[in-house]
């Protein structure tokens, strides 16, 4: 498929689209998962985690600039080959729709113990499934211009966070380098995973109107914007908690913010929660709309609309297997261990490629 | 302008079937041939009128509806004319403003209808028609829904001249453009497209009046039915073409490249394209000073937000998430609650339908009697709901802050459209929780993405953002600053009164 007039969005709003599919269910765990490795330096590990994120950004960006292909599909072929973009395209949708599935699962994981004990499972997939299809099967345009909206959220999800200083003590964390610098690697190594989505640079950068420059540029900031929410978000998590206390609490985040009220509103762990959901929602809409446009451009198709909710459909059954403790981890690491070769391999792989064709012309 | 969608081509109107005879018919040579025609053609109406003349040696026959038709002005014009004149051409001695040659004389039964005159001299096979009809007109008095405290207090009327006239007079500009359209067809039904030239988009006004000629209908009985054939999308709940009867809004509005429809016997306008933010502006924002301009601007926004999540927020925090409010207040609320055995969701709508029920009610009744109704609606209802445990007192004051919100809103439509969405969220709300409020919020914002009117985004200038653009949406900044902000932005001659930026072009 063709990105039509509709499709074709600013690089302000590619900014906000790589923001908001970046941001999704992990912000809430983040500081526990990191800390089990990295213990004080968590911080310092989320931050290397979004300096390897803008590598990353950087490398895709070498291969997709002056492509002047009008989709990935086109931009693969003329790089490595018919047969094998096509290989990589159906590759690239296969991974982004396991990454719903994982967003799915682990908000239903935390949706259940939070604030629905009781309510049946599919029941919670739908009310993010309806919002999110509702979403995706519109065109590029109007997601973005959403995404734009939606992510004046992030300042009262900030503002909440940055409550939790009320009560704190900053020598909990220290030192920073408790187990050393290889703990902190391995943290950034787990880190690495809740910043992605990226890669939905592969899929939408040629949407974009503007310069090369401009949509790096936007992708960039987009990135460290998650950054900063992150480490900010971890960092008052681990001056909050004392570091034996952490490991005991999967969502730190929602811990800090229960301990305290405002004298309006008492529970600000429930408001985090809804703004937190439509930060989920938004983030399963990018990754089933990067689905449906892959499968679209290999279809040849006019547009993404109808395998939207096929798509859906099949991530939300999907879903409802792996929601026992021991599959999740199971589809967690799985998504862990091809991530290595999609987000590292692939990419670095055509960037060498780029390199060597680059030069022959 | 590939932005604007194309609609699904409907069957342009055929000609109008008011003839039975099949064959056209010219105008015959005799009098009584032709009177004798246009007689069976109206059914023999009681209404006709004929006056026998002599003019150049013919006798001649004037022909014409009594009731649409001025006397005073047919002798004036025709018949004092031809008196005096005695021979010569009738062209040069009538003095109506409209005078037409015919031949056709099926044409001459649409005229007649439509209050002309038509003169048929023996042996001449033309007829000779005049202007004379009749215009019986309310004076231009300030519409009722749409009142202001300052500023100009006239409106619309039922007489599409006179609705021009008072744009024209306001308006001198050699651009302003009106193109006029004969929709319906059984019945003729002028309607007037009006725009400014040079602001007006070109493809705009291409495709309002392209989709002007497709309106497939039979007749036109509210401007309603003009916007129902030509709004981009019909299942969105909400409007997408504003309706005023006030010319100063419709004036500020042609300044900034809309364009307005009026229609024949009826005192609004139709705008479009618009946003959002074009139901909550008030010519009242402009008359005040800008600060004070601002706040009612916010206040109109609050009562927007109140209007349709309130309720929903409400049925949320008691059924779902109490432990939100200050313990102070879950006590005294739940206190309340306890008397009453129903699920919140069934007081609210029970609550909302009493409230409709009133204002339904109030509506059509004459003032004196529906003052009655405002006592038993209000204070018997009110109170004894929560005597009798029906519904607690919170949830009163929560319908009754909504209702108040849901009046706020100037433009009649937009408040229809909060009150029917605040249902979805309600119900969402009672079974989700601020999670089923969020869902629904972000489904409702979802819409508001994507419609777009005539090309143009409906939610400018919050989604596609564009800074600039809220210096005249949530607060209104100094005139001469929104002035100068149109022009930073906006090469080309557009100098307007208000800022809303990229409307009406790409």
């Amino acid at each position: 498929m063709n990105y039509s007039i509709k499709d074709k969005i600013t690089p302000n709003q590619f900014l906000f689209f790589i923001l908001q599919t970046q941001l999704g269910v992990g912000i809430l765990s983040l500081a526990h998962q990191i800390h089990k490795d990295a213990k004080g330096g968590a911080w310092i590990s989320v931050i290397m985690g979004g300096v390897i994120s803008q590598v990353m950004i950087v490398i895709f960006w070498a291969f997709l600039k002056k492509n002047p292909a009008s989709n990935f599909l086109q931009a693969m072929e003329k790089l490595v080959g018919k047969i094998t973009a096509k290989g990589i395209v159906i590759g690239y949708s296969c991974f982004f729709a396991l990454v719903t599935v994982l967003e799915l699962s682990e908000y239903v994981r935390i949706i259940t113990k939070w604030v629905f004990p009781e309510t049946p499972v599919w029941i919670n997939i739908l009310i993010v499934a309806i919002a999110a299809v509702y979403l995706a099967k519109e065109s590029l345009g109007t997601i973005s211009r959403m995404y734009v909206f939606v992510s004046f959220l992030i300042i009262p999800l900030v503002i909440f966070t940055s409550l939790g200083f009320k009560n704190v003590h900053f020598t909990y964390p220290m030192p920073f380098l408790e187990n050393g610098w290889l703990a902190i690697l391995k943290g950034a190594n787990m880190s690495f995973f809740y910043f992605l989505g990226y890669e939905a640079m592969l899929f939408t950068y040629f949407a974009v109107e503007g310069s090369d420059k401009d949509k790096l540029k936007a992708a960039s900031m987009g990135n460290f914007f998650v950054t900063i929410v992150y480490a900010f978000t971890t960092y008052v998590c681990l001056i909050s908690f004392a570091p034996d206390e952490l490991p005991l609490v999967p969502e730190p985040v929602l811990y800090v913010l229960k301990s305290y009220s405002l004298h309006v509103i008492e529970r600000i762990d429930l408001i985090f929660l809804s703004i937190w959901l439509v930060s989920v929602i938004t983030s399963i809409c990018s990754f089933v709309y990067l689905t449906s446009i892959g499968v679209a451009q290999l279809c040849k198709a006019k547009n993404h609309k109808k395998f939207v909710y096929w798509i859906a459909a099949v991530c939300c059954v999907c879903t409802t297997f792996t929601l026992t403790p021991h599959r999740g981890e199971i589809l967690d690491e799985f998504i862990k261990i091809i991530s290595y070769p999609f987000v590292f391999g692939i990419p670095i792989l055509l960037f060498i490629i780029s390199l060597f064709r680059g030069r022959k012309r | 302008m590939e932005k604007i969608r194309k609609r699904k081509a409907r069957i342009p109107h055929s000609q109008k079937s008011l003839s039975s005879s099949p064959e056209a018919k010219d105008v015959f040579p005799s009098v009584k041939e032709n009177i004798d025609y246009i007689r069976e053609q109206l059914v023999h109406s009681d209404d006709i009128l004929e006056r026998d003349i002599y003019f150049d040696d013919r006798h001649g026959k004037l022909i014409f509806i009594e009731t649409l038709t001025d006397k005073y002005l047919i002798i004036e014009s025709i018949l004092k004319p031809l008196e005096q004149a005695k021979v010569g051409a009738v062209e040069h001695a009538i003095t109506s403003s409209d005078f037409e040659i015919g031949k056709s004389l099926d044409k001459a039964v649409n005229w007649i209808i439509s209050g002309k005159c038509l003169l048929f001299l023996e042996g001449i096979p033309e007829v000779y028609v005049c202007e004379a009809s009749l215009s019986i007109k309310r004076g231009v008095k300030e519409p009722d829904n749409e009142g202001i405290v300052r500023g100009a207090h006239d409106g619309f009327i039922e007489h599409l001249i006179t609705n021009i006239h008072i744009i024209r007079n306001r308006l001198e500009n050699p651009n302003l453009v009106v193109r006029y359209f004969t929709l319906g067809r059984k019945s003729d039904t002028k309607i007037a497209l009006v725009y400014m030239k040079g602001l007006a988009k070109e493809e705009l006004v291409e495709e309002i009046s392209r989709r002007l000629n497709l309106i497939p209908t039979d007749f036109i009985l509210a401007p309603g039915f003009i916007g129902e054939y030509i709004e981009d999308d019909s299942y969105s709940p909400f409007p997408q073409l504003l309706y005023t009867e006030r010319p100063d809004r419709t004036i500020a509005y042609l300044m900034e490249g809309r364009f307005a429809i009026f229609s024949e016997a009826n005192p609004t306008a139709i705008i479009a394209p618009v946003t959002l933010f074009s139901f909550y502006q008030s010519p009242d924002d402009y008359h005040s000073r800008w600060m004070f301009g601002s706040l009612i601007r916010s206040i109109r926004f609050a009562s927007f937000l109140i209007a349709f999540i309130l309720p929903g927020l409400y049925i949320s925090i008691v059924t779902f998430h109490p432990e939100v409010l200050p313990i102070e207040l879950i006590y005294s609320v739940k206190s309340s609650i306890e008397r009453v055995p129903y699920p919140s969701l069934i007081e609210a709508f029970f609550m909302e339908l009493t409230l409709e029920l009133i204002r339904e009610a109030g509506i059509r009744l004459p003032t004196r009697v529906s003052q009655t109704i405002g006592i038993v609606g209000g204070l018997v209802i009110g109170d004894s709901v929560v005597q009798t445990g029906l519904v607690s007192l919170p949830m009163i004051i929560v319908v009754a802050l909504t209702a108040i919100s849901a009046f706020v809103v100037p433009s009649h439509e937009m408040s229809s459209t909060v009150r029917l969405l605040r249902f979805p969220l309600m119900i969402a709300a009672s079974m989700f929780g601020f999670i089923g409020m969020t869902t629904g919020l972000f489904l409702i914002f979802t819409h508001l993405a994507k419609l777009e009117t005539f090309g143009n985004p409906y939610f400018s200038p919050v989604m596609p953002f564009k800074l600039k653009g809220f210096k005249d949406t949530f607060i209104r900044f100094p005139l001469w600053h929104l002035n100068k902000s149109t022009k930073d932005s906006t090469p080309d001659q557009r100098n307007s009164e208000k800022a809303i930026l990229g409307e009406g072009r790409k």
